[in-house]
């Protein structure tokens, strides 16, 4: 038998079946998608998609490596960014991109940029390659877009946890990136209050967006 | 609020979103079309068999350790030895971490694997004294806070998410009373 330290010490088997199982493992509002297509008269959503349908501003909308295509039917004038080419099997309208330097390529000046959560987002190896991501998405907003960005602090960065406040080092960041506005953020902390002495060890308290969240406006 | 098909639009909790964890080593290791082992699994699993005062209870949450070569007891009070790579132990705020590690501490060993990303997943903990890398700061801060010795099995590297650290955790020490 072969041991491995990680995914990528032997070849990764390329059929349709795996490629989409790794896909789908990180993209966990993929399973909406696969529910709100079967069903005839409802659309399900989480309370921080009505959060943001709320605040979108009229105009085109980017949802980029966040499973968007679950939004179909809630959203007027809708791209779908992927950089996982296996979603243009399921979902032919996606728009997939190799680099997000060209995302601004395929599609129009956005009124809003959406990333929930992108898989793709984390594991920066410095906060300088975040801020480059960022950049990509604001080079696709027009003056006064807005950009939705949430993440989970626990796959973002390589920060020591133990010396490093992350609220402080969020509410920084958000603080400081340019030609950005912060309009509104939610910075929250899973908070372990034992009960009868038993801690709840929950991850995050959201996994699935996010526990920081960010609402910016590009500059006019 | 109605979509623009005119379908109703219910909130969902989004706790059914994600289900995947008792399963990740199987889903994980079946990309691969050939039967594969993960070494970290392999690595403790030796070191345990080599060097570990046996019966060992094991403090786990997913299909990891059901075949290894050490004596294993289903019983606490049996156990001369503790190995934990259960990823909601990582998720304790840190003086509770000490605080449990040092009461297995009082009669056993102890194999711990943390997961360095959900350390003080609580944001309640701080010492700016610890080293600036932060894996040293993880041993340098057990050293600092448990009644025993701890030597440190961890490998170094740059955790990219594909280490499988959500299977077994990777930050690995031996502390022994």
């Amino acid at each position: 038998m072969n041991y491995i330290d990680h995914l990528y010490n032997l070849p990764i088997d390329t059929s349709w079946r795996t490629q989409y199982l790794r896909y789908r493992m990180g993209r966990l509002k993929h399973r909406y998608w696969l529910t709100n297509r079967r069903h005839p008269t409802t659309v399900l959503l989480d309370s921080y998609d009505c959060f943001i349908l709320e605040r979108l501003q009229p105009g085109p909308t980017v949802v980029f490596g966040s499973a968007g295509y679950y939004l179909e039917d809630v959203i007027k004038d809708l791209y779908i960014v992927e950089m996982h080419p296996v979603v243009k099997t399921f979902y032919p309208d996606a728009i997939i991109v190799d680099d997000r330097a060209d995302i601004k390529n395929h599609v129009p000046m956005a009124a809003n940029f959406v990333v929930i959560n992108n898989r793709l987002d984390h594991w920066m190896p410095t906060v300088d390659a975040l801020n480059q991501n960022i950049q990509h998405y604001t080079d696709c907003l027009q003056p006064g877009g807005l950009l939705f960005y949430s993440f989970r602090d626990t796959q973002m960065l390589p920060l020591n946890r133990l010396t490093t406040d992350m609220e402080q080092y969020w509410n920084t960041w958000a603080n400081s990136l340019p030609g950005l506005k912060l309009l509104w953020s939610d910075i929250d902390f899973e908070r372990q209050e034992p009960n009868e002495g038993v801690y709840p060890c929950r991850e995050n308290p959201d996994t699935t967006n996010g526990n920081l969240k960010f609402i910016f406006q590009l500059n006019t | 609020m109605k979509t623009l098909s005119g379908k109703d639009i219910k909130i969902d909790d989004g706790q059914r979103v994600y289900r995947w964890h008792r399963n990740y080593k199987q889903v994980q290791l079946g990309f691969f079309g050939e039967p594969v082992g993960m070494r970290r699994e392999k690595i403790i699993n030796d070191f345990l068999a080599f060097n570990a005062p046996e019966p060992v209870y094991i403090i786990k949450d997913n299909e990891t350790f059901t075949d290894v070569d050490f004596a294993v007891t289903d019983n606490y009070d049996h156990a001369r030895t503790v190995l934990i790579t259960d990823q909601k132990f990582s998720r304790l705020p840190c003086p509770e971490i000490v605080r449990q590690l040092n009461q297995h501490l009082l009669y056993r060993n102890v194999l711990v694997c943390l997961n360095r990303t959900y350390i003080n997943i609580d944001n309640s903990y701080h010492d700016e004294s610890l080293n600036r890398d932060y894996q040293y700061a993880i041993h340098e801060w057990l050293m600092k806070q448990i009644n025993g010795r701890v030597v440190n099995l961890s490998q170094r590297y740059f955790e990219d998410g594909t280490y499988f650290t959500w299977v077994i955790p990777d930050q690995i020490f031996w502390i022994t009373g």
